[in-house]
C-alpha cells in the first residue's frame, strides 16, 4: 500500500514542500530512500527502523521504498525521520487514520522513538504558512519557536508513539498557544551598561552618533583602552528589536542551529565576535550546506571585529558586499541562497603593531613602514564604508572624572531612539532607514550645509590633509549629529565635530 | 656629459669596487701614486693588497675587466647623477682636510650648495614626539636664519630636518650612505626626489652600493665636515649620532645638544653628552643662531580672532598637551561644542591633534 506524507525541507531561509511517498513491496527486506538524500537522510532508515520497533510497532519485513519528491533537489538534514516513520506505519496499515494527510510532519527520531529538535523550524513554519499549510506536527523541544507564529496550529509531540496517538485520536492535544513577542532589554542579556565604562566620553559620544545614524565604527587604541568593553555596550543603546526583525534574526539563527530552544526566538540584538582566524565561509556564509555566516548571524545587530588587521585580507574584503547591499549571496554548486546581513560593523585595532604609537607613557618600537603596512591591511574600499573612526587612549583621570556621574545606557538609548524617529520620518518614502544608508544623491538633497561650514571643510581638507572621499562621510555623520540635537538644518558645529571622526585620514599615520 | 680623463676613469674604477671601507681605499691609494698605476700594475701589488684585506685583490681584479666608462656615462646621464673629483673646483674644500678624503663624490642636484653656510641637524631614527617637535622647530628657525641644513636622509630626525628645510624653501644637503641609485630607507623616496630637485644629495659610494652598516659612520664624518656645527635634537645611548658628534669634535666643529627628559631613554644619549665641556646646550634655535651672530627671523604671525570657547581651549593647552577628557573637565564645554572648537582651532593652525586623542599647541 502507498502512503504520502507532507513535509518540508530548507533552502537557505526558505522552506519548500517535500512529499514523502512510501511504498511497501514484496522482496528482500530493505529500506531504499531515493530523491537525492544526503547522508543524514540515508541513515534515517536505521533510526526509523529502530524507533518503530521500540515504539511497540512492527517494521515491515519487506522492501520499503521511500521517495522524496521533488526528486531533483538535493535534500539534507534529519527532519524527515518522523514523516518517514509515520508513512511506514500508514503504508503497513498499523496506523489506520488517514488524518496524517492534513499535517505537515517534521522531526528527528532517536532509536528509542523519542523526538529530537530540528534546525530551521521557524523558517519552515513561516514558509509553510505562506504556502497555505496550517497544521504541523513538530518535536516538543521546538515548541517555543513555533509559539510566536500567528495563524498556524503547531502540535508538539515528544515521541513517535505520541505522534501516532495524535493522528489516531485527534482533538485531544491542543496546539502550541500563541505568544506575544516581547523584546528583552539588551542590558539584561549582555550584562553591560555604558555607566560601567569610566571616562572615554569621546568614544561614548562617537558610538552614540554611530548607533543613531547606523554608521560603522573603527576604534583605534592601545591594548587595555577598553575597546571591547565599549563595543559590547553598543547593543545596549540600540533600539529594541521589532517583531519583524526578531523573526528574521530568529530564522537565521534557527537555520544555523544556534537558537536557544527554550526561548524559541531571538529577543535582543545579536552581538557577534568572530575570532580573527575566521575563514571566509564562516564569515559570510557557505560551506557545503550553504549555512549563514557571521555577517548574517549579526543581522540587525553588531558584528565586532577585534584587532581588524589580524583578519585575513581576503576575509576583510568579502565584507564589502554585505556592508554595501545588506545581504550576501552564497553560491554553491548545489544551490544559491541569499541571507540578509544588515549589521553595524564595529572594528577595533591597535594604532601600530606594538600598540604604543602616540602613547604618552610607552615608547613605540615600530618602524614607519611597519605601521603603514599594519594600517594598510584595511583597504580603502572597506574604509570607505566606515563613517566614524575614533582614537582611544587608556587614561586614568580618576580625580578629574570621579565627580561626574557616568551616563546610563538607557538615557543614551532614549536619545538614539529620538534621532532614529527623525530619520525614519525623513526617509518615509525611501527604502532606507538611517543616515548611513544615504547615497551621494540623497546626501546632496538632505545634507545642505551653511557657507561657513563649506569653507571650514575646504580648509580642513587642505590643513588636515583629509582624503577627498571623506567629504560624503563627514556630511552623513554631520546629518546624524544634527538629528541627535533635533536640528532641522546642519550647522557648522556639526560639520566641525564630524571632521574629528576621521582619525585614519590624519597625516600622522604616515 | 663631460669626458673623464684617464686618471679620473681609474678613480671611478677603484670607486666601483664595492664593499671597501674608506680606510681600505686610502690604503690602496697609498700603495702607488695614482689609481691608474694601481690598475696598470695590479699584479705586482698582489701581496700588498692581500695584506690590506682578504678578497680585495680578487674584487679589484674583477672590476678591472668589467669596468666600462661608456656605460657609466650613459647610466649617470640617465639618472641625472654627476661626479666631482678631489682637487676640482666644486669639490668641498673642507674634505681635503680629512685624513681619508674621498677621491670622488657622486651627487644629484646643486653642488654649489656646499659653499653655503651649512649646519647639520642629526638625531635618532625613532624620535619621540618631543624629538619630532624639537627637530621641526629648531630646523625651521635655523634654516630661516640662513643655514643650509645638512643631514643623512635616514629615518626619523634626519628625514624631518630635510623635510622642514624643503617646506621652508631653504636649501638642504643629504649625505647618504649608499649609491645614488639606492633609496634607503625606501619610505624616503619622495623626500629623496625632492632633495635631488631642490637641494643636493651627496655620496662617496659608487652606484648600486647598498646601505651597509659601516657606511653610516663613514658618511657621518662627511656630514660633520661639511657643516659649521652639528645640532643633535634627540639621541639614545647607542645612537649612531654619537659617532657624528665624536667626528665633529675631532674635526673641531661646534656641537649643540638639545637636552631631554632625564627619564626618557630616547634622550639618554644627548643628556650624557652634555657632560662633555666641548658641547654646547641648545635650548632654542636662538642659542645656535646667536652663537653664529645671526638674527632670529621673527615669524610673522597672523592675528586670528578667537571666540571665548576657543580662547579657553587654547589656554588649557598652553602648558602641556591634554587629552580630550582633560579638556572637557577643564573647559566645561559639552562634547559637541568642544569637538567643534577643536576642529576650528586645528584648521586655523593654532593647535595640533596628536595620536591617541591628545591635543597640543
Amino acid at each position: 500500500m502507498l502512503a504520502k506524507v507532507n513535509s518540508f525541507a530548507l533552502s537557505g531561509l526558505d522552506g519548500y514542500k517535500v512529499d514523502i511517498e512510501i511504498d511497501i513491496n514484496a522482496g528482500l527486506p530493505k529500506v531504499e530512500i531515493i530523491g537525492l538524500p544526503d547522508t543524514a537522510i540515508k541513515e534515517s532508515s536505521e533510526r526509523v527502523t529502530s524507533a518503530v520497533k521500540n515504539s511497540g510497532y512492527h517494521f515491515p519485513i519487506k522492501r520499503v521504498i521511500v521517495n522524496l519528491a521533488p526528486a531533483d533537489t538535493k535534500k539534507e538534514g534529519s527532519l524527515f525521520d518522523l514523516p518517514i516513520a509515520i508513512g511506514v506505519l500508514a503504508a503497513s496499515e498499523q496506523l489506520f487514520s488517514r488524518s496524517y494527510k492534513d499535517y505537515v510532519i517534521l522531526g528527528e527520531l532517536s532509536l528509542d522513538g523519542k523526538l529530537r529538535p530540528i534546525d530551521g523550524l521557524i523558517a519552515i513554519l513561516i514558509s509553510g504558512m505562506q504556502q497555505g499549510y496550517k497544521k504541523f506536527i513538530i518535536p516538543r523541544d521546538n515548541a517555543a519557536e513555533a509559539s510566536f507564529i500567528k495563524g498556524i496550529e503547531a502540535y508538539c509531540v515528544g515521541t513517535l508513539k505520541e505522534a501516532c496517538e495524535l493522528l489516531e485520536e485527534g482533538g485531544n492535544v491542543a496546539p502550541v498557544p500563541y505568544r506575544e513577542f516581547e523584546s528583552s532589554p539588551a542590558e539584561a542579556v549582555f550584562d553591560v551598561d555604558f555607566a560601567d565604562v569610566k571616562g572615554q566620553v569621546a568614544a561614548k559620544r562617537a558610538l552614540e552618533i554611530a548607533v543613531a545614524g547606523g554608521h560603522n565604527v573603527l576604534m583605534i587604541g592601545p591594548p587595555g583602552a577598553g575597546k571591547s568593553m565599549l563595543a559590547k555596550c553598543v547593543v545596549s543603546i540600540m533600539p529594541d528589536l521589532t517583531f519583524d526583525e526578531a523573526i528574521e534574526v530568529t530564522k537565521i539563527h534557527s537555520v544555523a542551529g544556534i537558537l536557544d530552544e527554550k526561548k524559541g526566538i531571538v529577543t535582543s540584538r545579536p552581538f557577534r565576535t568572530p575570532h580573527h582566524s575566521t575563514t571566509v565561509p564562516a564569515l559570510v556564509g557557505g560551506g557545503t550546506k550553504s549555512k549563514p555566516g557571521e555577517v548574517s548571524l549579526a543581522n540587525h545587530g553588531v558584528l565586532f571585529l577585534d584587532e581588524v588587521p589580524e583578519y585575513s585580507r581576503h576575509a576583510l574584503e568579502t565584507l564589502r558586499q554585505p556592508l554595501e547591499d545588506g545581504f550576501v549571496t552564497v553560491s554553491r554548486v548545489q544551490q544559491t541562497v541569499r541571507y540578509p546581513s544588515h549589521f553595524m560593523l564595529i572594528g577595533s585595532m591597535n594604532p601600530c603593531p606594538c600598540g604604543n604609537f602616540g602613547s604618552k607613557k610607552h615608547i613605540c618600537t615600530c618602524t614607519p613602514q611597519s605601521i603603514r603596512k599594519y594600517i594598510n591591511k584595511i583597504s580603502g574600499p572597506l574604509l570607505d564604508r566606515i563613517d566614524i573612526q575614533i582614537e582611544l587612549d587608556a587614561v586614568e583621570f580618576n580625580e578629574l572624572r570621579s565627580r561626574a556621574e557616568e551616563e546610563k545606557s538607557a538615557d543614551i538609548k532614549a536619545r538614539v531612539m529620538k534621532a532614529r524617529a527623525v530619520q525614519s520620518a525623513r526617509y518615509d518614502s525611501l527604502p532606507i532607514f538611517t543616515n548611513a544608508e544615504m547615497n551621494n544623491r540623497l546626501i546632496k538633497e538632505y545634507c545642505e550645509i551653511p557657507a561657513e561650514a563649506e569653507s571650514l571643510m575646504e580648509s580642513a581638507f587642505k590643513k588636515l590633509s583629509l582624503s577627498a572621499r571623506a567629504s560624503f562621510r563627514i556630511l552623513r555623520v554631520a546629518r546624524t549629529i544634527a538629528d541627535l540635537e533635533g536640528k532641522d538644518k546642519i550647522e557648522t558645529a556639526h560639520v566641525a565635530e564630524a571632521i574629528q571622526y576621521r582619525s585614519l585620514d590624519r597625516k600622522y599615520w604616515n | 656629459m663631460r669626458e673623464f680623463s684617464a686618471s679620473q676613469r681609474a678613480i671611478l674604477q677603484l670607486a666601483s669596487v664595492q664593499g671597501l671601507t674608506y680606510r681600505q681605499k686610502a690604503a690602496l691609494l697609498s700603495l702607488c701614486e695614482t689609481s691608474e698605476e694601481l690598475f696598470a700594475h695590479l699584479y705586482s701589488y698582489h701581496n700588498e693588497i692581500a695584506e690590506i684585506g682578504d678578497g680585495i685583490f680578487e674584487k679589484i681584479e674583477a672590476v678591472r675587466d668589467r669596468f666600462d666608462p661608456i656605460r657609466l656615462y650613459t647610466y649617470m646621464e640617465k639618472i641625472g647623477a654627476q661626479a666631482v673629483f678631489r682637487g676640482e673646483n666644486d669639490f668641498p674644500a673642507s674634505f681635503e682636510l680629512l685624513e681619508e678624503c674621498p677621491e670622488v663624490l657622486f651627487y644629484k642636484g646643486d653642488i654649489g650648495l656646499i659653499n653655503e653656510e651649512c649646519f647639520a641637524v642629526v638625531g635618532t631614527r625613532a624620535p619621540t614626539r618631543y624629538g619630532r617637535d624639537v627637530t621641526e622647530q629648531f630646523t625651521r628657525e635655523i634654516s630661516r636664519g640662513g643655514f643650509t641644513i645638512v643631514s643623512g636622509l635616514a629615518r626619523g630626525v634626519d628625514a624631518i630636518a630635510h623635510r622642514i628645510a624643503l617646506e621652508e624653501n631653504r636649501s638642504t644637503i643629504a649625505v647618504i650612505g649608499c649609491g645614488l641609485d639606492v633609496v634607503y630607507p625606501a619610505e624616503n623616496k619622495q623626500l629623496y626626489d625632492d632633495i635631488g630637485e631642490k637641494g643636493l644629495i651627496l655620496t662617496e659610494y659608487y652606484f648600486g652600493e647598498a646601505a651597509l652598516p659601516y657606511h653610516f659612520p663613514e658618511r657621518n664624518r662627511l656630514i660633520s665636515m661639511l657643516s659649521q656645527g652639528v645640532l643633535v635634537t634627540e639621541a639614545g645611548l647607542k645612537s649612531g649620532t654619537m659617532i657624528t658628534v665624536n667626528y665633529a669634535l675631532d674635526q673641531g666643529k661646534d656641537v649643540f645638544l638639545v637636552p631631554g627628559n632625564v627619564f626618557s631613554a630616547a634622550s639618554k644619549g644627548t643628556n650624557e653628552m652634555l657632560h662633555n665641556p666641548q658641547c654646547m646646550i641648545a635650548c632654542s634655535a636662538k642659542d645656535v643662531l646667536s652663537y653664529y651672530k645671526k638674527d632670529v627671523e621673527k615669524q610673522e604671525e597672523e592675528a586670528v580672532q578667537l571666540t571665548a570657547s576657543e580662547v579657553m581651549v587654547y589656554g588649557a593647552l598652553q602648558d602641556d598637551d591634554k587629552h580630550f577628557e582633560e579638556l572637557i573637565a577643564i573647559t566645561g564645554l559639552s562634547m559637541g561644542e568642544l569637538m567643534a572648537t577643536l576642529t576650528k582651532l586645528e584648521v586655523l593652525g593654532v593647535i595640533k591633534r596628536l595620536p591617541g586623542n591628545y591635543y597640543g599647541i
